[in-house]
């Protein structure tokens, strides 16, 4: 059997247990396995799976991952998150729609300071979603706009994935960070825009709040979200001024998030445990599926399965812009089934050789890529974000109704995009300032 | 079975507990050397070589057997809730036995790598300053192989229906509250 | 047979290109019985490189001793001896001729099931920094980053030297962080490092030597027929040859014209290319101490003595060629050591 058509078949049968619920990274491990084992033979195979968990963990930039999971966490048990809603709902509530307003932008201040999506999403979720179905919301419009402002996480720094994209393409990881924030800012405001079209047409799916907050409440509120906007100061500006690495950013960051809880006494052992649980259990379940999904392209490598495809697209001798929509068609479909890990690092082996030749900025190209996988995180059938969401309201709101409410969502979402695409200085404008 | 998984919960809470601490030093160490190289220029020593040959393969690895215990390792749900509950109990297991089977099989080469790295005595030099690291080689077999047994202790618990004693988040129900970010303070 | 032939890196210089050069080289003289395919830095990273010649995970592997000292003690004195000379061509000669006859670098190879075919050397290395360099007092209160006997060099020159990851040393330059980088001056553009330093001081630091491009797997090796070994080491001096040689053309291509690395070519002045001469003099014995002291090679003085000796004997064999002409070189290197090993002893 040609071996390109086993790295094919290896693909056909991880869907199939992916089906089965078998968790990713284990999935990706024992399809890789297999096929390196078929293709090379028992001892190549074995000695993979000796040398590659190693040496992938023990990488200096990753060490950010856990540090900024950590940062999120401590800020999440610490109430701080709360805060920053109710400071984003009292200057917002005027608004057609504004507590889902509020919502997109307190989730755009705590993805200051996490990585993650689905830590944004879980967060945000379960604070401002039981509200906005208080109100008298549409559960599909208040559970889409969560979802949705969720994947603000990953493209406003600290970002977990432009981390991920800044090791394996080799590009700074500080200029990915600074070229997320244009790219974050305009999906906020086009959400946002969106809440507010909505919230116009049909008045019944989110009431006019009747409470106006006076202005000394609101700064009231404001001071109360003082950690937040300090933590902001502290990374994104010890970054931009050189005091420390993105890299570092996280350890700083994740340090002053536990001094100023313990300062304002808003958490204590047991939230610190929390919060370290959490972090090395996500740590331990992404660094998994980092494995398995690096075991995989080596594995598609070895196939000839990844030369193949990559060839494929070197031949069609497209020009950037059909380059880029040809891309994100594959994008949208891989973010329908993969997760935005594996979706990353089964194609970047593929495309970097490409988007080299097609003179492709790979800073530019990091956003893009990002904001494609996390618009992956919310479309069905598998959206992780949506299935978070899911699990922290419960049985009060059915998997299809999110869905739903995301498709407002996914307009906006086109419209970046294109964006992105149309003028590129929107990401490109800020790292180019840095020098 | 009951004080079996007891025991299998305290090792691998243990296990990601040292994780933890792993990444608590890591935070201080490069705090430290971040305030140190601004204000002296005096770099922390060896802190390159802690955070990445101890530290991280620490916090990656030793934590596995928890996720487990907690479900908390990423997987498609779509055809899976749509079960009833005998089946998923049945197909739950199957996947869990296969899981475990794929941990274990990583435990051997593993284990293997950090006899071999202990025998040459493996260590780095940052800087001049030498500092061992064939130790934590020995963390991968270690978490790998917690998250086989915990693994396979839930086949079996799937499969008889016995008390577990693992305090394992379920899952043949209906779950209300596995988000990424704990329940204490839900 | 096809076999796979794997570096760590995606970087386009020509420390990769000795890759493909060899895999061209094998076809060619083995009348096409080995190929090579050739997998730039998408199958192994250099950390795992040593154990997927070992396993076979690849069939010939870009290997480099100083990430595992411990495995490789003896062979890592001889790469610590940067400053021996600060021509490559010789130093490639001399290095290879050391380590052919020296039985115990070979034993570390053998143990981890692999054959050694080889050195290339790459450099020298010099100082890349964003402010001007040019004296001894320039020196002060400067970080840069620097490995082995380049930060001994750094410190020597009164600059604190601190260790970076190669993927964090754009940053901290950029960031102020760091004040320069030694390293092989492609760096400018492989690691864009010239967006950020704008100065190059002329001082070759001393020599990279540690690269074994071409460590081929145990069992692969004992396949094959006495002549097609004979084939692969002949392959071998001719790859060196041209990685070295190619390494230093393209290095030096920034140094006749700065400008396309963004930078501009600095002096040292008198003082501190005294310090820079006698540190390069002293580091050899600096050296012969701590592998004496920290890892335990009792006659390391002996084999510095050597090594010296060995640099005055290629200084000698390379006097009248071409030093640019990689088939002048390859000859050399293959009359004076590749056809003198016995394949069937390696
Ligand atoms: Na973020
Ligand atoms: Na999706």
């Amino acid at each position: 059997m040609d071996s390109e058509i086993i790295g094919l078949l290896g693909l056909v049968v991880l869907m199939g247990l992916l089906m089965l619920r078998a968790p990713i990274g284990i999935s990706l491990i024992a399809v890789s396995f297999s096929g390196i084992y078929y293709l090379i033979g028992p001892r190549p195979a074995f000695g993979m799976l000796a040398s590659l968990p190693y040496d992938f963990a023990s990488k200096w930039t990753l060490s950010s991952v856990p540090m900024f999971l950590l940062m999120g966490f401590v800020c999440f048990n610490a109430g701080l998150t709360r805060g920053l809603f109710q400071t984003a709902r009292s200057w917002l509530a005027w608004l057609p729609g504004g507590l889902a307003v509020a919502s997109v932008w307190g989730s755009a201040g705590f993805a200051a300071v996490t990585g993650s999506s689905i830590a944004c999403c879980a967060a945000m979720g379960r604070i401002a979603v039981p509200e906005m179905l208080k109100a008298g919301y549409q559960p599909a419009l208040a559970t889409g706009t969560i979802a949705a402002a969720g994947t603000l996480g990953a493209l406003i720094p600290p970002s977990i994935l432009l981390i991920l994209f800044g090791v394996f393409a080799e590009v700074p990881i500080s200029k990915l960070f600074i070229g997320g924030i244009g790219a974050g800012l305009l999906t906020a405001l086009l959400y946002m825009g969106v809440i507010i079209s909505v919230a116009v047409i049909r008045p019944d799916y989110a009431p006019r709040m009747r409470e106006r907050p006076d202005m000394a409440e609101r700064m009231r509120q404001l001071r109360e979200s003082w950690p937040v906007f300090a933590l902001l100061v502290i990374v994104i500006g010890g970054m931009f001024f050189g005091l420390f690495t993105a890299t570092e950013a996280g350890a700083v960051g994740a340090f002053f998030a536990i001094v100023i809880a313990l300062f304002r006494r808003s958490i204590g052992l047991a939230g610190l445990w929390q919060s370290i649980r959490e972090t090395i259990v996500t740590t331990a379940s992404l660094f998994l599926i980092a494995v398995g999904a690096n075991l995989l392209t080596r594995f598609l490598t070895l196939s000839g399965a990844s030369h193949y495809i990559a060839d494929a697209i070197m031949a069609l001798q497209a020009d950037p812009l059909t380059l880029l929509i040809g891309l994100s068609v594959i994008y949208l479909l891989m973010g329908m089934f993969l997760d935005p890990l594996g979706a990353m690092l089964l194609t970047l082996p593929v495309l970097l050789p490409v988007l080299d030749q097609a003179r492709i900025d790979l800073i530019w190209f990091g956003v893009f890529l990002v904001k494609f996988l996390e618009i992956g995180m919310i479309t069905p059938p598998i959206g992780l974000n949506v299935f978070v969401l899911k699990g922290v309201l419960g049985r009060q709101v059915p998997l299809t109704t999110i869905f739903r409410g995301i498709l407002w969502f996914l307009a906006a979402d086109f419209v970046v995009v294109a964006a992105f695409i149309a003028f590129p200085g929107i990401i490109t404008w800020l790292p180019e300032l840095m020098g | 079975m009951r004080s079996l998984g007891r025991i299998l919960n305290r090792l691998s809470t243990l296990s990601a507990a040292i994780g933890g601490v792993a990444v608590i030093l890591m935070m201080l160490q490069i705090v430290v050397d971040v305030l140190l190289k601004n204000l002296f220029t005096w770099p922390v020593p060896l802190t390159a070589t802690l955070v990445t040959k101890w530290y991280m393969v620490a916090a990656a690895f030793l934590p596995l057997a928890l996720t487990e215990i907690l479900d908390r390792n990423v997987a498609v749900e779509v055809l899976f809730q749509h079960l009833t509950r005998r089946w998923k109990r049945i197909l739950g297991g199957a996947v869990c036995l296969l899981s475990a089977g794929i941990a274990g099989l990583m435990v051997v080469p593993l284990w293997d790598e950090a006899m071999k790295r202990m025998a040459a005595g493996s260590f780095i030099v940052e800087n001049g300053d030498r500092l061992s690291v064939w130790e934590a080689y020995f963390f991968l077999p270690v978490g790998f192989g917690l998250f086989a047994l915990v693994l396979l202790y839930r086949t079996v618990i799937l499969w008889t229906g016995a008390e577990s004693g693992l305090n394992e988040v379920p899952i043949d129900t209906d779950r209300t509250d596995d988000d990424m970010t704990g329940k204490v303070h839900g | 047979t096809e076999l796979r032939i794997a570096s760590g890196t995606v970087s386009k210089n020509a420390l990769n290109g000795g890759m493909y050069k060899f895999a061209e080289l094998i076809a060619q003289k083995t009348d096409g019985t080995y190929t090579g395919k050739v997998f730039p830095g998408t199958l192994l990273s250099f950390a795992e490189m040593t154990n997927g010649v070992r396993d076979g995970v690849v069939d010939v592997g870009y290997v480099i001793p100083a990430y595992t000292r411990a495995e490789f003690p003896q062979t890592n004195l001889l790469i610590d001896m940067s400053t021996a000379s600060s021509d490559p061509v010789v130093m490639a000669g001399a290095i290879n001729d050391y380590m052919f006859s020296c039985a115990p670098c070979l034993k570390e190879f053998d143990a981890l099931n692999q054959v050694f075919l080889g050195f290339s050397v790459a450099g020298p290395y010099y100082l890349m920094s964003t402010k001007k360099i040019a004296s001894l007092d320039d020196f002060r209160g400067k970080t840069i980053r620097g490995i082995g006997p380049f930060g001994r060099w750094i410190e020597a020159m009164g600059g604190k030297s601190v260790l970076v990851t190669s993927t964090d040393v754009y940053e901290s330059l950029n960031q102020g962080q760091l004040d320069g980088n030694t390293q092989g001056l492609d760096t400018l553009k492989s690691m864009s490092l010239g967006d950020i330093v704008d100065y190059v001081l002329d001082i070759p630091i001393g020599l990279y030597l540690g690269s074994a491009l071409y460590d081929v797997n145990r069992d692969v090796w004992d396949d094959m027929t006495p002549e097609h070994r004979r084939a692969f080491l002949a392959a071998a001096a001719e790859g060196h040859a041209w990685t070295t040689i190619n390494y230093f053309a393209e290095n030096n291509v920034f140094l006749t014209h700065p400008e396309t690395g963004g930078v501009e070519i600095v002096k040292p002045d008198e003082k501190l290319a005294a310090a820079s001469a006698a540190f390069r003099e002293a580091d050899l014995d600096t050296v012969a101490k701590i592998n004496a002291e920290k890892y335990g090679i009792t006659d390391a003085t002996e084999r510095v003595a050597r090594l010296r000796g060995l640099v005055k004997k290629w200084e000698g064999l390379m006097q009248d060629v071409d030093k640019t002409d990689v088939a002048a070189v390859a000859a050399i290197y293959d009359r004076e050591i590749f056809t003198r090993i016995d394949p069937s002893a390696l």
